[in-house]
């Protein structure tokens, strides 16, 4: 049978459905010739789900995008992954050429030109102010080999531990959590913990729209076995908490009582599992110190249901039937994000989140499992496990621990003593000294610092002075961050460039490169590689011809730690689809598991105990005593409500890609304001009204989408709207441990406009 | 015309039902009920018109939701490989944008 063309493409299009349902063809999915020229594998550029993509390609041009079945997606792709073939021939919105600001207007310049103007704006600026005036701020999107590269030239080449990005303002908590209950960073389990959990405890995550593949996966095990129990902790009543069992909804930032409170009910119903935490936890109080189980008993009752009730709003009812699900369940599997990251106590709300699972045991077996979403596609592989931030270096090391200074420097080749160290300003800390004119010029990466960071207000106006120097390597002519800057670099997008992305479960996927960069564009790689180079840096520190010799010795800098990937081979990268570290032959499978003897390759096969916690020198975690603490601007009189933002599904991040797709930007053309039913009544204000939002930072209008998604008392906005720019008026306060800014809470007043 | 597959997750009761209403629907095709809750669909539309399309489906009685696997546009591109929908994004900011472009 002869089909045309398009029966191919359909053909070809309910082959993609068929292989996510079955995992094999059907007879009738035998398309060939018609199909694009080539099939490149890649991983889809959004979420940090990290789907596996195949991109098809055909003249030269991404024509096709379909799941890869071969990675944890099965197949699948949300509309976001979907849409990314009309994203990627977005070419009129591109930067095709280097721009330098000339009297307030980026005009055209060449490349040596551009890169000549960047090289001696550093240059002067290490040489009259030293290397502490000079820095990087990068993101979660940018490849593992460029946070590896970027992180290398600042700390070994230049000397200057000023290296952050934004995974500061979404995943610094989750970082500090894991470091302070483990000793290490990243996820325990693994994706696949969610075939066999039995009791899925969602705080602080709208995994429907933010992780929406991932939901898919909690849906379906739920559809297979009724049994199974959904807990939605969340002040919003999203579709997340719609297919709960239970949706718990508090008044913001008092998740920290009702946390400590389930414990509580946990110890009093004997669902608390003594020879899992006599064994493998130490009880420690919030100043550090190591006590016993009664210590941390006393310490509950300020916790009893009914007191946090009185915080919460929550019903000590409702608190003790989610902590006897918790502890009751034969497997339980949290997963939380944002709404326990971007918070002044992030860390805290992480360890309370973990002290659950070290308490019932529900740690280390399949489906039981403590599990932190991440929500760029590379913050885990590209910024915290290369330790591209200001306190880090690569696999876990510290700057501040003169031991790991020393064991990377030898590793690097490098003269004892060349790592500064002190660590260099986090990103809230970097961003206030470039609005003051400390840092003199700052090198920006893969992110839009002008509609990202909180209280933006401040540092636009920062941006805006005349004596620091911003250059920016960007895709898009429209972010809002190319408004400041001074020099703008093309870069090449996504799968016009080769590299690594590590998802939330420590899935290393390589994207394969599949068309080339439009214009003069050039990747990030190569761009600082040739910065390196300008800038005089010593070629045995960066003596990369190309990204795949980066990765052979990042592979190679993590073989002697516990992060050891030195398995996952470009080779095997090429023809796998993702591998979880630690990995550190290439006949390992990768590691479901860490920390459970059988499973983690970092424990000897016959270690005496089950599990090890090998990121202490006891071996055993840490259950940490931590308060409640109220948010940073509570509600008052004067600003009666909270404002809370995030995502909305069809839309990521600022909205420079998914504003290019017009299916997507007409589902979400603009941002709006969510208000409850209750709260509108009381203000006169009806669905589609003007509202005028003020906080102590701005002000600004939104239209109003009225419902009982929000609690009383509580509005919410969606930050992807560059033209409706919300983070005008977020707080920049920030946790003191993980220095991540409070985006969740602020204090609000509202009106009809 | 883009071309979009995808698995429409409907309730065991509604799944025959859900599979006529959208066998009729212009633009669609369905590739029979599978795993007791899924109907295999192909939709045709242009690609700024897609996900209006799918939107219908979300919308009928019985329907959970819907998961895409395959995206493509390639009949939408000219001989110079440029998507129809390709907006010049001046033309969506308006004035306020003073790039050159060119």
């Amino acid at each position: 049978m002869k089909l045309t063309r398009r029966e191919v493409l359909k053909s070809a299009a309910a082959a993609s459905a068929f292989m996510a349902l079955n995992g094999t063809l059907p007879d009738m999915a035998v398309a060939a010739p018609g199909e694009p020229d080539k099939w490149v594998k890649a991983v889809c550029r959004f979420c940090g789900t990290g789907c596996g993509v195949m991109i098809g390609v055909k003249n030269g041009k991404v024509v096709t995008v379909k799941g890869d079945p071969n990675n944890h997606n099965k197949g699948f792709l949300c509309l976001k992954g979907a849409e990314l073939p009309s994203i990627v021939n977005a070419t009129k919105s591109r930067v095709t050429r280097p721009y330098i600001r000339k009297n307030g207007q980026l005009e055209p310049a060449s490349w040596d030109e551009a890169m000549n103007l960047v090289v001696s704006k550093f240059k002067s600026a290490i040489k009259e102010h030293g290397p502490t005036s000079v820095a990087y701020y990068g993101s979660g999107q940018a490849l593992t080999e460029e946070s590896y590269l970027a992180n290398k030239i600042w700390k070994a080449g230049l000397r200057c531990n000023n290296v952050e990005g934004n995974p500061r303002l979404c995943m610094a908590s989750a970082v500090g959590g894991y470091y302070t209950s483990f000793g290490k960073d990243e996820p325990i389990g693994c994706y696949e913990d969610i075939d066999a959990a039995t009791c899925f405890f969602i705080i602080g995550a709208n995994m429907s729209e933010c992780h929406p593949i991932l939901f898919k996966r909690v849906a379906a095990r739920k559809q297979a076995d009724p049994n199974v129990k959904i807990i939605v902790v969340d002040p919003r009543r999203t579709n997340t908490a719609r297919i709960a069992d239970i949706h718990v909804s508090f008044k913001p930032g008092t998740d920290l009582a009702i946390l400590n409170a389930m414990a509580y009910v946990i110890i009093e119903e004997e669902l608390d599992n003594p020879r899992f935490y006599n064994k493998y936890v130490n009880f420690m109080t919030n100043d550090k110190k190591k006590v016993d189980f009664k210590a941390y008993r006393k310490f509950l009752e300020d916790y009893t249901p009914e007191k946090a009730a009185k915080i919460s709003g929550v019903p000590a009812e409702q608190i003790r039937t989610i902590a006897k699900m918790f502890g009751n369940a034969s497997a339980t599997m949290s997963f939380w994000t944002m709404g326990l990251n971007q918070r002044i106590r992030g860390v805290w709300a992480n360890n309370l989140t973990t002290n659950l699972h070290l308490l019932t045991g529900q740690i280390g077996k399949p489906g039981a499992t403590n599990f932190s979403l991440t929500g760029q596609p590379n913050a885990c592989g590209g910024v915290r496990d290369t330790g591209s931030l200001c306190h880090l270096l690569p696999a876990g090391r510290m700057i501040k621990k003169s031991k790991d200074r020393a064991a990377l420097e030898k590793q690097w080749g490098l003269k004892p003593g060349t790592i500064a160290p002190k660590p260099g300003l986090h990103t809230i800390a970097l961003w206030n000294a470039f609005s003051e004119g400390k840092i003199k010029a700052m090198f920006v990466l893969c992110t839009n610092p002008a509609q990202s960071l909180p209280n933006v207000n401040m540092y636009t106006q920062g941006m805006e002075r005349k004596d620091n120097f911003m250059v920016l390597s960007e895709p898009f002519m429209d972010a809002e961050t190319v408004k400041y800057c001074d020099v703008l670099l093309p870069t090449a997008f996504w799968c016009e460039k080769r590299g690594v992305y590590g998802c939330s479960e420590r899935r290393y996927s390589l994207l394969m490169q599949a068309i080339d960069p439009i214009g003069e564009c050039r990747s990030d790689v190569e761009i600082l590689l040739d910065f390196a180079k300008r800038m005089g840096v010593d070629p045995k520190v960066i003596p990369f011809k190309n990204v795949d010799d980066i990765w052979d010795e990042w592979r190679e800098v993590s073989s002697v730690t516990p992060y050891n990937f030195k398995g996952m081979t470009r080779k095997r990268q090429e023809k796998e689809s993702g591998i979880l570290w630690p990995c550190p032959t290439e006949d390992h499978p990768g590691t479901c598991h860490r920390y459970v003897r059988g499973q983690d390759p970092n424990i000897p096969k016959d270690y005496k105990n089950k599990m090890w916690f090998y990121g202490y020198p006891d071996g055993k975690a840490k259950l940490w005593m931590r308060p409640y603490a109220p948010a940073a601007e509570e509600p008052d009189a004067k600003y009666p409500m909270v404002l809370t933002t995030g995502r909305v599904i069809d839309h990521w991040h600022t909205g420079t890609m998914t504003m290019k797709s017009p299916v997507l930007r007409r589902s979400f053309p603009k941002a709006y304001v969510e208000v409850n039913i209750d709260d509108a009544k009381k203000h006169g204000i009806k669905n589609g009204d003007n509202v005028l939002l003020e906080t102590r930072r701005d002000k600004m209008v939104f239209q109003a989408k009225v419902s009982d998604v929000c609690r009383p008392g509580l509005v919410f906005v969606p930050w992807y709207d560059k033209n409706l720019l919300i983070n005008k008026l977020t707080l920049n306060a920030f946790d003191k441990g993980s220095k991540q800014p409070e985006y969740k809470i602020c204090a609000v007043r509202i009106k009809k406009a | 015309m883009a071309i979009m597959g995808f698995l429409v997750h409907a309730l065991p009761d509604d799944l025959e039902r859900v599979e006529q209403v959208v066998g009729r629907m212009d633009g669609m095709t369905t590739y029979g009920i599978h795993k007791e809750q899924y109907i295999v669909v192909v939709a045709e539309a242009p690609s700024d018109k897609i996900d209006d399309e799918v939107d219908k489906i979300k919308e009928l009685d019985g329907v959970l939701t819907i998961y895409a696997t395959y995206m493509t546009v390639e009949d939408e591109m000219d001989e110079n490989g440029n998507l129809e929908t390709n907006v010049d994004i001046r033309k969506i900011l308006g004035k306020k944008n003073t790039i050159d472009f060119t």
